[in-house]
């Protein structure tokens, strides 16, 4: 079969390419579940496996797709799931919400740093209830306990906080 | 599943790194700023570690030898965000040179062009005047790939759990007397072509060096010609091979025992991960003549092991009985420490100890005979019993004249006498009773805890609960008159009222106008407006500490 004289490179690795990309897979494979230090891991081998089989250069935003499909495929294969609710999401919802909020390539800090401002300006009582489940992972009963809170009143005080979070969030793009 | 929802997972992600940096930059809690400071103190070394094993790589990898403690290798000091320091080095001279040149930590080297032909000098640690051997470079990877793999949770090259601040502090490489040795277990992730990591798998110990030897012989067969580990030149520990003298000894096997006969030179030993070693029968007389420090699992802990160290180690200062993952004074089930499953640890060998200065024994069952034998020991200068029941109260704690620091933390079975005993501790400067707060305890027990004239730090926390108070007036009338006899102490500087949910603002305001309290802990205090409080507090004494817990 006749090559296309037109079909583009493969894509190789070099210092800037990594410069450019890492930072997204590492906040995608956060996204979808991964903690820190898998996530760093699974950076370093979606790197190994781009050198191994070097996808079409087809653009950046194009790799970065690629790149963003192979974490989330070794992501699977390591853990078997993804963040509580992401599983039934299709692969095109979880890219487009991620390149919404955090560009093409998944560097851009805009987002983080509107949650942080954000973060900033919620009570004292919302940000220890956000530390204890996103910082020391408790359940919502360890939650409850320590919050003299029921548990019911956990998840609706973490749906609350959560949604003036995002409508924040949003405005502070937005604007 | 909906658009929103995934957004709000994107969101919950965000949070998380947004908290993550948070929690880094601003450690809030008395023990996270000593987590902190620790971490920060260790910084140097996991750099050093991490330094150093960049580019070596060890030639071993049985399932004789246990694995050690884990080094994840940490974003920081594994990751090169840039690819800095990316080569594909020729020749090891090469790659030395750049190892030098650059941040270790941070380097990235393409060994397919190192494969071929290059040999690596191969020695035996400790022991200069040994052999060096060449060994090619392709024979050195496969054994060093096995050394990597050796936890199941490996792949790629990457051990996935522990943590930096799990390492001792050690790196030392030892060879016994010829048939002993402990040794630093290092790896190079590599898949193939890249070194894509690298970090300390552990220390690890065999008692049979010849058979050792012969795994390593049968693996590089036929140019391993004699005994021996190797690591590439210009590593930082090179310059100290002394023995080993701090260890620990991660999954101990039962049949590696043996290899506890050339530890006689170490000073400290954690064994709490090691459950093959918490049987009397392991430890021979005079075996671990200077040890000073040991810590075992303080649910495995029992008379018969006791006995055995008293006779194998009788120079140790510092025993500590505690559960795994316990790295403080103050424990809490939490932490890994469960009272369902307490301990009769029969404290009768501990009278073997006379000089004693530091003693834990958490998460155990004290008796009158248990705590008799405790207070006998004059020179304890620091002692923990949290997480005890305590059958007969605390005892004549009164005797132990140089104790300064008592941790009663999550206890069971402290009675009002107690505190008076307490409070005669002459040298007593800390007391920790979070937690530990019970029907059977009145407000005669702070009171009688201000007679003490040494007594400077103290932890109520989780004491002043809504259910165990009048929430009308915050401190029922006899409470507040024993917090406030409490507080003309003029010895009592730190006090931390964590998770109090009955602190009031008016408590919170006789706290701050009496006394001489220089460091206030609050957190967790129900309907308390922390920011209120805290104001209140640093109006009244502007030179004051508030710790948000």
């Amino acid at each position: 079969m006749p090559q296309n004289a037109s079909s583009p490179s493969t894509v190789t690795l070099s210092d800037d390419f990594a410069r450019r990309h890492r930072v997204g897979v590492f906040r995608f494979l956060r996204f979808l579940g991964a903690s820190p230090d898998l996530a760093d891991d699974l950076c370093q081998e979606v790197f190994l496996v781009m050198v191994r089989q070097p996808p079409e250069d087809r653009g950046d935003a194009a790799v970065a797709g690629w790149l963003r499909r192979t974490a989330k495929h070794l992501l699977v294969s390591r853990l078997r799931t993804l963040r509580r609710g992401l599983e039934q999401a299709s692969d095109a919802d979880l890219d487009a919400v991620f390149v919404r909020y955090a560009g093409p390539l998944g560097d851009d800090g805009s987002y983080l740093d509107a949650l942080s401002d954000c973060v900033e300006r919620l009570d004292v009582r919302a940000k220890r209830l956000l530390h204890l489940r996103y910082t020391e992972n408790r359940s919502r009963t360890e939650i409850a306990d320590r919050l003299r809170l029921e548990v019911e009143g956990v998840k609706s005080s973490l749906r609350r906080t959560k949604a003036k979070l995002r409508a924040c969030v949003e405005r502070r793009l937005s604007s | 599943m909906s658009r929103t929802e995934v957004e709000m997972a994107f969101l919950e992600s965000a949070l998380e790194q947004v908290l993550e940096s948070r929690a880094a930059d601003v450690p809030r809690s008395d023990d996270r700023r000593r987590n902190a400071s620790s971490r920060r103190a260790f910084a140097p070394i996991a750099a050093a570690l991490a330094v150093a094993v960049v580019g070596a790589i060890w030639a071993l990898g049985t399932d004789e030898f246990p694995a050690g403690e884990h080094a994840s290798p940490g974003s920081e000091q594994t990751f090169d965000p840039d690819f800095k320091s990316l080569v594909s080095p020729s020749s090891l001279d090469e790659l030395r040179a750049f190892l030098q040149r650059v941040d270790r930590a941070q380097a990235r080297v393409n060994l397919a062009r190192l494969r071929e032909g290059v040999t690596v000098p191969l020695r035996v640690v400790g022991e200069p005047d040994a052999p060096v051997l060449e060994l090619p470079w392709s024979t050195v990877e496969r054994e060093a790939l096995l050394a990597a793999f050796v936890d199941d949770d490996a792949s790629q090259g990457y051990v996935a759990d522990g943590s930096h601040q799990d390492l001792p502090n050690r790196v030392e490489f030892a060879l016994g007397d010829g048939r002993y040795f402990a040794l630093d277990v290092v790896f190079v992730a590599s898949s193939g072509q890249w070194i894509i990591g690298s970090g300390r798998v552990g220390m690890r110990f065999a008692h049979d060096l010849d058979a050792w030897l012969a795994r390593i012989h049968a693996a590089a067969e036929p140019l391993a010609r004699s005994k021996g580990v190797f690591h590439p030149a210009m590593l930082p520990f090179e310059a100290s091979t002394n023995l080993p003298t701090s260890l620990r000894l991660h999954e101990f096997a039962r049949s590696d025992l043996s290899a506890l006969g050339s530890l006689a030179s170490a000073t400290r030993l954690d064994l709490r991960y090691s459950p093959g070693l918490h049987d009397g029968s392991v430890v021979r007389a005079g075996e671990l003549a200077s040890l000073r420090e040991l810590k075992l699992d303080a649910h495995r802990t029992h008379g018969d092991l006791l006995r055995a160290v008293a006779d194998a180690a009788p120079r140790l200062t510092t025993l500590l009985l505690l559960p795994r993952d316990q790295a403080y004074w103050s424990v809490s089930a939490s932490g890994g420490g469960s009272r369902e499953t307490r301990t009769e640890f029969e404290l009768d060998a501990l009278s073997r100890w006379p000089g004693l200065q530091h003693l834990a024994t958490t998460f155990g069952e004290l008796d009158a005979k248990d705590l008799s034998v405790v207070c006998g020991l004059r020179e304890l200068r620091t002692w923990s019993a949290s997480g005890c029941r305590l059958r007969d109260g605390i005892g004549r704690v009164e005797r132990l004249a140089s104790l300064e620091e008592l941790y009663l933390q999550d206890c069971e079975g402290l009675r009002d006498r107690d505190f008076a005993a307490i409070a005669k501790c002459a040298s007593l400067q800390r007391l920790d009773l979070a937690g530990s707060r019970n029907a059977a305890i009145s407000a005669e027990s702070v009171r009688a805890l201000a007679a003490s004239e040494s007594l400077h730090r103290l932890d109520l926390s989780g004491w002043f609960r809504r259910e165990a108070a009048d929430q009308a007036s915050a401190w029922p009338p006899a409470w507040r008159g024993a917090i406030e006899s409490l507080l003309g102490s003029s010895s009592l500087r730190w006090l931390a009222l964590v998770g109090c949910d009955a602190l009031t603002l008016d408590d919170v305001r006789l706290v701050a106008a009496t006394g001489s309290l220089d460091v206030v802990v609050l957190g967790d205090n129900g309907p308390l407006d922390i920011d209120v409080a805290s104001s209140v507090l640093l109006d009244a004494r502007p030179g004051m500490t508030v710790i948000i817990d």
